[in-house]
């Protein structure tokens, strides 16, 4: 194996070990050799993600175990980048590295202690996470395999790891993409989007230690620039209200059906007119749970919505009835109304 | 292909969701800078328009530049993931140049 000429121990970056090769010790190798060879082709770049590659690593080790990885994409736009932090790795320089591990392990936590889900696929998934993508890139993504966060230009965002909140909604968009695999277009969008926002927020609260009436239901709080007229990028309690500002303009999402976003901009809307289901979910979670937590019972009910209940098309009256009749059974006709109400009062 | 007079970036679709806009305006311009915006603008115009999906995934950002020209006005969109080389090349350059557009 490969040494490291300074401390005399094993290190990655002088290997010179063929990708073949490493690929054969991630087939056939022991745990630890299976691992170092991972991580050499990561280093290396040449980690090709094939899937019996990635099964052979990780067949080991028992679901319910965390498994956190963040990559530096050092201002690329190429995935997954260099590997900079493994799961029970110390904390780094950069605190974008530490605030993917941070967050991604709260997400982790938050839905195994609340609803025994083992990470995204329930299966006990690595979370790949890539940092500083593209240069100034003001967003961040779920691509289908992993989370991907830009450090913000500075005048409008700042970097998109400080909002626990929205790496929270970024794995659950991992989340409802093994679940109700909700379409990312028009209300079906909208749809998706709120229950990343939704259960992002949860993780916040969650991470807080905060009741559902003491939580600020803003989403991507610290995420504006100094500057910039806003205190979050959303408002789950009062959608619409979030920012209002000479170069973003008024915060555009409505929080009732009569003003829902018909354009074609942002697929449809699908960040605009979350704002309608984001609302119905506060009020279920504040008048369901007035002294309690947010995941007691609206979670619970929203849960197992997405879980077990919505389809890839469904909208947002499919949304209403399935948690209305989820309420009734899990806690009662008294609690199925609440929701109702909660529904009606944006218009739905 | 005519002379430019204002080329504007307008991104949806990303994690704010609400659109914004940045702006160049020909008046004013460097020189150099003109050259260089008008020969990224005839490369645009020349590749045509992309038909390509944007890339897999949540937060996909949507591009649209429109440009004000002598004869007239013409729009490019594409989606994140999907933009060609001359595409990118632009919306680079109006990413770096622009200034923002109050709305």
């Amino acid at each position: 194996m490969c040494q490291d000429h300074t401390h005399g121990h094993r290190h990655s970056i002088q290997c010179i070990v063929p990708p073949h090769i490493l690929e054969n010790i991630i087939l056939n190798g022991e745990r630890k050799q299976k691992e170092w060879a991972l991580r050499n082709l990561h280093l290396a770049g040449q980690f090709r993600g094939e899937r019996r590659i990635q099964q052979a690593v990780f067949a080991q080790i028992p679901t319910g175990v965390k498994r956190r990885t963040i990559y530096d994409a050092s201002s690329s736009e190429t995935l997954p980048g260099k590997l900079v932090r493994g799961e029970g790795d110390k904390p780094t320089g950069d605190v974008a590295v530490n605030e993917a591990y941070d967050g991604s392990g709260s997400v982790y936590d938050f839905y195994q202690a609340i609803f025994k889900r083992k990470s995204i696929d329930d299966k006990g998934m690595r979370l790949d996470s890539t940092v500083h993508y593209g240069q100034k890139y003001d967003n961040a993504f779920w691509n289908g395999q992993q989370m991907v966060y830009g450090d913000g230009d500075g005048q409008l965002f700042n970097r998109f790891t400080i909002s626990i909140d929205v790496i929270g909604h970024e794995l659950t968009h991992g989340v409802t993409e093994y679940e109700a695999s909700l379409v990312y277009q028009g209300e079906t969008g909208a749809l998706n989007e709120s229950m990343s926002d939704v259960f992002g927020s949860m993780v916040l609260q969650f991470s807080k230690k905060q009741k559902a009436t003491a939580a600020s239901w803003l989403i991507g709080e610290g995420l504006l620039a100094k500057g910039v007229k806003g205190k979050a990028l959303r408002s789950m309690s009062a959608p619409g209200t979030a920012y209002n500002d000479p170069v973003l303009g008024s915060d555009p999402q409505p929080s009732h059906m009569k003003n829902i976003y018909k354009g074609p901009q942002d697929n449809g809307g699908v960040h605009i007119n979350s704002g309608i289901p984001n609302k119905a979910f506060y009020l279920a979670a504040t008048t369901l749970s007035p002294t309690g937590y947010s995941w007691e019972k609206a979670g619970a009910i929203w849960y197992e919505v997405l879980c077990n209940r919505l389809r890839p098309n469904s909208g947002f009256k499919e949304c209403r009835d399935h948690t209305v009749a989820v309420a009734k059974s899990m806690f009662g006709a008294t609690d199925a109304t609440k929701v109702k109400k909660a529904w009606q009062a944006v218009g739905l | 292909m005519s002379d430019f007079l204002e080329a504007r970036l307008t991104v949806s679709g990303d994690f704010l969701g609400a659109a914004r806009s940045k702006k160049v305006s020909a008046e004013g311009l460097a020189p150099n800078d003109h050259s260089e915006l008008s020969r990224l603008i005839s490369a645009v115009a020349q590749a045509g328009r992309t038909s390509a999906p944007g890339r897999a995934g949540s937060e996909v950002k949507q591009y649209e530049i429109s440009l004000k020209m002598a004869d007239g006005e013409r729009t490019f969109q594409a989606p994140e993931g999907a933009e060609s080389v001359a595409f990118k090349a632009l919306r680079t350059w109006l990413e770096a140049h622009g200034q923002w557009v109050a709305r």
